[in-house]
């Protein structure tokens, strides 16, 4: 430390030597505390891992978003999932650079300087952040272009891709807190694991009330949990504000993040009283969220209006939702196929609207088409026609004869793969009994019985190769006259032609 | 230099330090605690195979499929993680410079970790209830494990030691989040460039994975982690 000398401090009157006014200090404290992040961010080495955020963070929502028809909301949630990549990363960033002052031995010697502890965390939480946003935005950039060259529905969901941005800032800060509290070269392994558990922990431990409604606090309360209930739809909104609400919980959790990271370092009244504050403002913002009967479920989407692109094809009208209208062609197609043999018939619509899938699970209708473009689009639309007896409904089972002509239905619009047949799509033969099963390890439930069922197997192939060799005429005249014994599960394999 | 560290470690009495080299080589990088993780990785496919095998009603569904999928991915991962970040040296270039049988010291540390993850892993997956039909855990979490420890030290060798979780953590985290993203018969049918996430019986996926496993092997023991200087972040 300079002194100054006695003839300066001599000459000059104790006035003319000013402290900077506060806003000044803040000013100059935040313009230092830039600087140093700008140099943290040049520094570091967090441009190694902006390749592989970007690789990895586009390829792996690619696997399920990518298909022939573009939907602005499906690559605003494709772009959202990637931070289950990028977030991770980001944090395991942030464990390396706040363990550097341990790493480097010079953390006695960091403690000794007047600079703040809690500052230097917070760098390391910028540079992590700024590398992981950086990747998240490159990944964000790349489905965008997707959806600009290519979506034939929608507009960009800003609410869904920030609520990753937040993501991937709360995982860094995870990242920090444990570099911070693990003090190991481990440390960034264990923050990576971690904040990828959070993200598919959801799909792997499902806590679901009797009603159905999800109560995993993982699924309800991390981005990634939240894209599996939310789907975005062409065909629904969400009626809760996805933004608003996620949004304020994601900032109240990094809060309350930083506030924890705070009193690690700071453990004062005011860094108490901090934590605190954080607590309660996380806990109120995740109130609605961690209610589930406020917000899942059917009764809280919106149709969204639209105007179905529709075509005439021998006799059936098909229509498809417009962001679909390039499918159309191949749907009608399908349609006409497989349900032309039995056409007019008693349950047999012929109308056909593609719908939400989600709303075809829930009540089966006639006249619905759920996977346009679909390879098994058409599984739910024959199963419709054919209601499973009320009494074997427990197990999936109806009449071997049913699900003969069912196969036999799906095949004629010859674009369902041959292992279509005899998997099960359409549910178990009642002739084979259900036994209870030994699953080994002491684990036990009611199935098919497997030797029986492949003995069964031969007789129900041979009964629809049989019914497909007979002329057409045939068929038909067959249907007409046993359409509703059929339907009703009165007939057997003997009583095919 | 050369010849000299050729003569010491050619001399039949200089070689009788050997077991004291490796002790004084592995306690230097901190092997014990490497040892006890990779243990205790390992043995998380014990502690799982109740949750990984039964849902939470009993049921046996595709998310038990999954679930013994990821361990699949995560745990050799892992393991190879912690084998690839023990790699490092503290001492760096003088080491290089001064020490001997250095190949032998890292055949001996970097396999005895490798041995004792395999035994663990492998006596542990003898015990499982598999849900993956027709497929072998044991030879999926070996031929990952393998592949996985060979890309860990060659990021080590190229990058640093101590993030060379990058690679393997990275390959798993794909082949998980694939595997969640499709139907579950295409589980183990991904791209061929995908070898973890393949079916045992996929030859090209044992290819490759040897090929990464020798390259990053022989790489490692012929030159050893980079050295990453202190200044360096």
């Amino acid at each position: 430390m300079t002194t100054l000398s006695p003839s300066f401090v001599a000459d000059t009157p104790a006035s003319r030597i000013t402290q900077p006014s506060a806003p000044a200090r803040v000013t100059a404290t935040i313009r230092s505390f830039l600087m140093l992040l700008w140099l943290g961010i040049r520094r570091s080495q967090g441009y190694w891992l902006l390749p592989v955020m970007i690789g990895v963070g586009v390829y792996a929502p690619s696997i399920g978003h990518l298909p022939d028809i573009v939907l602005w909301p499906d690559m605003s949630m494709a772009t959202l999932q990637s931070y289950v990549i990028v977030g991770p990363l980001a944090a395991a960033l942030a464990a390396w650079l706040v363990d550097r002052d341990r790493r480097h031995r010079m953390r006695h010697l960091m403690e000794s300087t007047p600079g703040s502890g809690f500052q230097r965390d917070l760098l390391a939480l910028g540079t992590s952040s700024f590398w992981g946003l950086a990747g998240y935005v490159g990944v964000a950039i790349w489905f965008c272009g997707q959806a600009m060259m290519r979506a034939t529905w929608g507009g960009p969901d800003v609410g869904l891709m920030a609520t990753g941005a937040m993501g991937v800032v709360a995982f860094a800060v995870i990242g920090v807190l444990i570099g911070r509290l693990v003090a190991s070269k481990f440390s960034p392994l264990l923050a990576l694991v971690a904040t990828f558990f959070l993200t598919i922990g959801t799909d792997l431990f499902k806590i679901t009330a009797d009603d159905g409604s999800i109560l995993n606090p993982i699924q309800l309360l991390m981005p990634y949990g939240l894209s599996s209930v939310n789907y975005p739809s062409v065909f629904y909104r969400e009626n809760h504000g996805f933004a608003t609400e996620v949004g304020l919980w994601m900032v109240a959790f990094v809060g309350l993040l930083v506030a924890s990271l705070a009193v690690l370092r700071i453990r004062n009244a005011g860094g108490w009283l901090a934590l605190s504050g954080m607590l309660l403002l996380a806990g109120i913002a995740a109130a609605p969220l961690i209610n589930p009967p406020l917000n899942w479920g059917p009764q809280a989407w919106t149709p969204i209006d639209y105007t179905p692109v529709c075509e005439s094809r021998d006799g059936f009208e098909i229509c498809v939702h417009p962001a679909y209208e390039s499918e159309l062609d191949e749907t009608a197609q399908r349609v006409s196929s497989t349900f032309g043999p039995i056409q007019g018939l008693d349950g047999v619509a012929s109308t056909w609207n593609q719908v939400n899938p989600i709303r075809v699970r829930d009540n089966q209708e006639p006249g619905v088409i759920d996977g346009v473009g679909q390879q098994y689009g058409l599984i739910s639309s024959v199963a419709a026609i054919f209601p499973i007896p009320g009494d074997s409904s427990q197990h999936g089972q109806r009449p071997a004869a049913q699900v003969v002509i069912m196969e036999w239905l799906v095949q004629q619009s010859s674009l369902g793969p041959p292992s279509l047949v005899g998997s099960g799509w359409f549910g178990w033969p009642s002739e084979v009994s259900v036994s209870p099963q030994d699953y080994g390890n002491e684990m036990t439930g009611i199935g098919q019985d497997q030797t029986e069922m492949a003995a069964f197997q031969p007789r129900m192939d041979a009964a629809r190769e049989q019914f497909a060799a007979l002329p057409e005429n045939e068929q038909r005249v067959w249907l007409e006259a046993n359409w509703d014994a059929l339907r009703a599960g009165e007939l057997t394999l003997e009583d095919l032609p | 230099m050369m010849a000299v560290t050729r003569h010491i470690s050619n001399n039949p009495v200089c070689g009788t330090g050997l077991p004291r080299l490796f002790v004084l080589y592995v306690l230097a990088r901190g092997a014990f605690r490497s040892m006890a993780l990779v243990i205790g990785v390992a043995s998380l496919y014990g502690v799982l195979n109740g949750w990984a095998s039964t849902s939470a009603d009993g049921g046996l569904g595709e998310t038990e499929v999954l679930k013994q999928f990821g361990l699949m991915q995560a745990l050799p991962a892992a393991i190879a993680s912690v084998i690839g970040m023990s790699a490092w040296s503290p001492f760096g270039e003088v080491e290089r410079t001064a020490g001997s049988s250095l190949p032998r010291l890292r055949l001996l540390h970097i396999g005895l970790l490798l041995v004792l993850g395999i035994g663990v892993s492998w006596a542990l997956l003898l015990g499982w209830t598999s849900r993956l039909p027709g497929i072998d855990p044991g030879l999926v979490a070996l031929r990952n494990l393998l592949g996985m420890t060979g890309s860990a030290l060659l990021v080590g060798r190229y990058l640093d030691a101590r993030v060379s979780w990058l690679l393997p953590l990275a390959m798993a985290m794909v082949a998980v989040f694939r595997s969640m993203s499709v139907a579950i018969e295409r589980i183990w049918s991904p791209p061929a460039w995908l070898w973890n996430g393949q079916s045992p019986s996929a030859n090209e996926s044992w290819a490759i994975a040897m090929t990464i496993f020798v390259a990053g092997g022989a790489l490692f023991l012929r030159v050893g982690a980079r050295d990453a200087s202190g200044e360096e972040e």
